[in-house]
C-alpha cells in the first residue's frame, strides 16, 4: 500500500468543477524529503571554502563608533 | 594536546566507525562527520527536541550525548526509520495528515513517535501529548502532529 | 564547545583516582543534561570529563526491605520511575522524578546529576528530604555520609569536596502508615523549571486519625532546597484536621525566603506554597490511608 503512494507522492483525489489540485488533499511537494530527514536545509549544506560570520556587539549602548581594529 | 577517539556504533542497522573529539557532541558528529543531516540543531540545550535519537532503545537529545559515549551502542536516526523500499506508516501519517510545514522539527517528532509506539503500541492521546512534550514545533500547532502519531498507530495495530 | 579530555572510568577507584589527578579540572558526567550545556555556555569549564555511567553501583538501583533503597548516583530518571520498589515504597520520588524534562531528559538525566547541580529549585530534592534521604560520598580516604538537606550549600555548590564523589542515595524503609507526594507549579504542562515545588511525606497512626511523624520540603524558595523541620515537627501528634494542616502550610510559607526572578514574583511564590503545601499533606495522607 504504502510502495504504490511513494511513486505518486501528489496523490490527487476528485477535484471539484473540473480543477486538478482544488478540492483535492494533495501531499505536500517537499514532503517525502522532510519526513525521511533528506530535505536540506541551510545549516545542513557543507561547501569548500565557506567562511562563518558572527555579528559582534557593542558593550556599549548609544555608544559613537570611533574605529574598529581589525588586527 | 588532546587525543582524538576511536568509536564503533551501529548506526541505523550498518556497523560504522569514526574518530572523534571527546568534546564533540553525538549531534555534531551525525552532521558533521558522518553525513546524517537528517537529526537537527534547535536549541543545543535538551529544550526543543528537533536533535532527537534513540540510543539503545532510548529517545534521548543527540546534542546532549557526547559522540565517544555511544561506543558499542546501537542508534537509530531519522535516516534509519523508513524501510527499504516504503516510508514507516509514522511517515506516511505524517504526510496525510500534513503534520508538518517547514519540516524543521519533522525528524525530531517522527524519531520521537517512533520510540512512544515501540514502547507503548496503542497510547491514547494524553499519553502522545506527554511523550511528545520533548519536542517543539513552531508552525503545526501540535493538533496535527498528534492526531498522525494516533492514525500511525492504529494503522500498526 | 570547549576542549576537553574524555575517560570513562570502569569502577570507583578509577574514578577516583582521575578526579584527583593533577592540577586541571574534572568533572564528572553522569546524563550530561546540566553539564553539557554549561559547558557549553561557558559556565562551567573542564580538562577531564569522567563519564561514571560505566560504574556498576552508581549506575543500579537496589532494594532490600532491611537496608531499603539505594539509588546509584548514575541511575537515570526513567530508570527510578520504573522500578517497582521505588514505585511500591516511594511515592513522592516517582512524583518528583517523573516530572523533569520530557522523555528525552528522562533518559539520561540522574538524581545524582539533580543534587550535584544543585539548583534551588530541583526536583528531587525535596522529594529525597521528605523520604529521608542520604548521600553516599566516597574518596580516596573513604566514605561519609550526608543527609541529604545538607547536600546542598548554596545555588550551585554542595558539601562535595576536592577529590569526593557522589556514589549513591540512600532512602531507608518508610514505617507504616506512610504516604508521599511531590508538587510544584510551571507555566506550562512540561519541561518547565519549578517555581514553587513542594514535597511531603507523613506516616500515620495505626488508627490513621493522628500524624505519627511528618516531613515537609520546598523546592525554588531559598537558595538551596528547604526542609522545613518544624511544619513536621508541628504536624507529628496532632490529630488530621483542615486546620491543622493550614497551619503546618502556614509554617512552610513562613519559613520559605523566595526572591522576585523571571520565573515569579516573591507574593506569588508565597501564595503557591500555602496551596501546594496543604495539597502535599492531603495527598500524602490519602496514600498513607491507602486511598491513592
Amino acid at each position: 500500500m504504502c510502495a504504490d503512494r511513494l511513486d505518486d507522492p501528489t496523490r490527487v483525489d476528485e477535484g471539484i468543477h473540473g480543477y486538478k489540485v482544488i478540492g483535492t488533499r494533495p501531499i505536500r511537494q517537499d514532503g517525502v524529503e522532510k519526513v525521511t530527514g533528506r530535505a536540506l536545509f541551510g545549516a545542513d549544506i557543507r561547501l569548500p571554502g565557506v567562511l562563518y560570520g558572527a555579528v559582534l556587539r557593542s558593550p556599549h549602548a548609544h555608544a559613537r563608533l570611533l574605529f574598529i581594529d581589525t588586527s | 594536546m588532546v587525543n582524538k577517539i576511536i568509536v564503533h556504533a551501529q548506526i541505523n542497522g550498518e556497523e560504522l566507525e569514526f574518530l572523534c573529539e571527546p568534546r564533540q557532541t553525538l549531534l555534531e558528529v551525525l552532521r558533521e562527520t558522518l553525513g546524517f543531516t537528517g537529526t537537527k540543531e534547535g536549541c543545543s540545550n535538551g529544550n526543543c527536541g528537533a536533535c532527537s535519537v534513540i540510543l539503545d532503545g532510548a529517545l534521548v537529545n543527540s546534542c546532549l550525548v557526547l559522540a565517544a559515549e555511544i561506543d558499542g551502542k546501537n542508534l537509530t536516526t531519522i535516516e534509519g526509520i523508513a524501510g527499504k523500499k516504503d516510508l514507516h506508516p509514522l511517515q506516511w501519517k505524517f504526510l496525510e495528515h500534513a503534520a508538518l510545514q517547514c519540516g524543521y522539527c519533522t525528524p525530531g517528532f517522527i524519531v520521537a513517535a517512533k520510540a512512544l509506539l515501540d514502547r507503548n503500541p496503542c497510547p491514547n492521546e494524553a499519553e502522545v501529548r506527554y511523550w511528545l512534550s520533548g519536542n517543539l514545533c513552531r508552525c503545526t500547532g501540535y493538533d496535527k502532529i498528534v492526531r498522525a502519531v494516533l492514525d500511525a498507530a492504529q494503522m500498526m495495530s | 564547545m570547549q576542549a576537553f579530555d574524555y575517560q570513562a572510568a570502569r569502577n570507583i577507584e578509577e574514578a577516583l583516582s582521575l578526579l584527583s589527578s593533577g592540577d586541571h579540572r574534572v568533572k564528572i558526567l553522569a546524563g550530561g543534561t546540566d553539564l553539557l550545556v554549561q559547558l557549553r555556555e561557558g559556565r562551567q569549564r573542564a580538562d577531564l570529563i569522567v563519564d561514571i555511567k560505566k560504574i556498576p553501583e552508581l549506575a543500579e538501583i537496589a532494594f532490600d526491605p532491611v537496608h531499603g533503597l539505594r539509588i546509584g548516583a548514575a541511575a537515570c530518571c526513567y530508570q527510578v520511575s520504573h522500578h517497582a520498589a521505588v514505585r511500591a515504597h516511594y511515592p513522592g520520588l516517582v512524583d518528583a522524578v517523573s516530572l523533569i524534562g520530557g522523555v528525552q531528559i528522562q533518559n539520561r538525566a540522574s538524581i545524582g546529576g539533580n543534587l550535584c547541580n544543585a539548583s534551588p529549585a530541583a526536583d528531587t530534592i525535596p522529594a529525597l528530604i521528605v523520604h529521608q534521604a542520604i548521600c553516599e560520598i566516597r574518596s580516596s580516604h573513604g566514605r561519609r555520609n550526608v543527609p541529604v538537606e545538607r547536600f546542598c550549600t548554596s545555588p550551585g555548590t554542595t558539601v562535595l569536596q576536592p577529590g569526593e564523589l557522589l556514589v549513591s542515595i540512600h532512602l531507608p524503609l518508610p514505617k507504616q502508615p506512610f504516604g508521599a507526594y511531590y508538587q510544584r507549579f510551571i507555566p506550562r504542562n512540561e519541561m518547565d523549571i519549578a517555581i514553587v515545588g513542594v514535597g511531603a511525606a507523613v506516616t500515620l497512626d495505626k488508627d490513621r486519625s493522628h500524624f505519627q511523624e511528618a516531613r515537609l520540603a520546598l523546592a525554588a524558595v531559598a537558595p538551596t532546597p528547604l526542609y522545613v523541620e518544624a511544619a513536621g515537627d508541628f504536624l507529628a501528634g496532632k490529630e488530621i484536621t483542615e486546620k491543622v494542616i493550614q497551619e503546618a502550610a502556614a509554617i512552610a510559607q513562613e519559613a520559605a525566603r523566595p526572591i522576585r526572578d523571571l520565573r515569579g514574583t516573591i507574593e506569588q511564590r508565597k501564595q503557591l506554597i500555602a496551596i501546594l503545601a496543604r495539597r502535599a499533606i492531603e495527598q500524602s495522607i490519602i496514600r498513607a490511608k491507602g486511598q491513592g
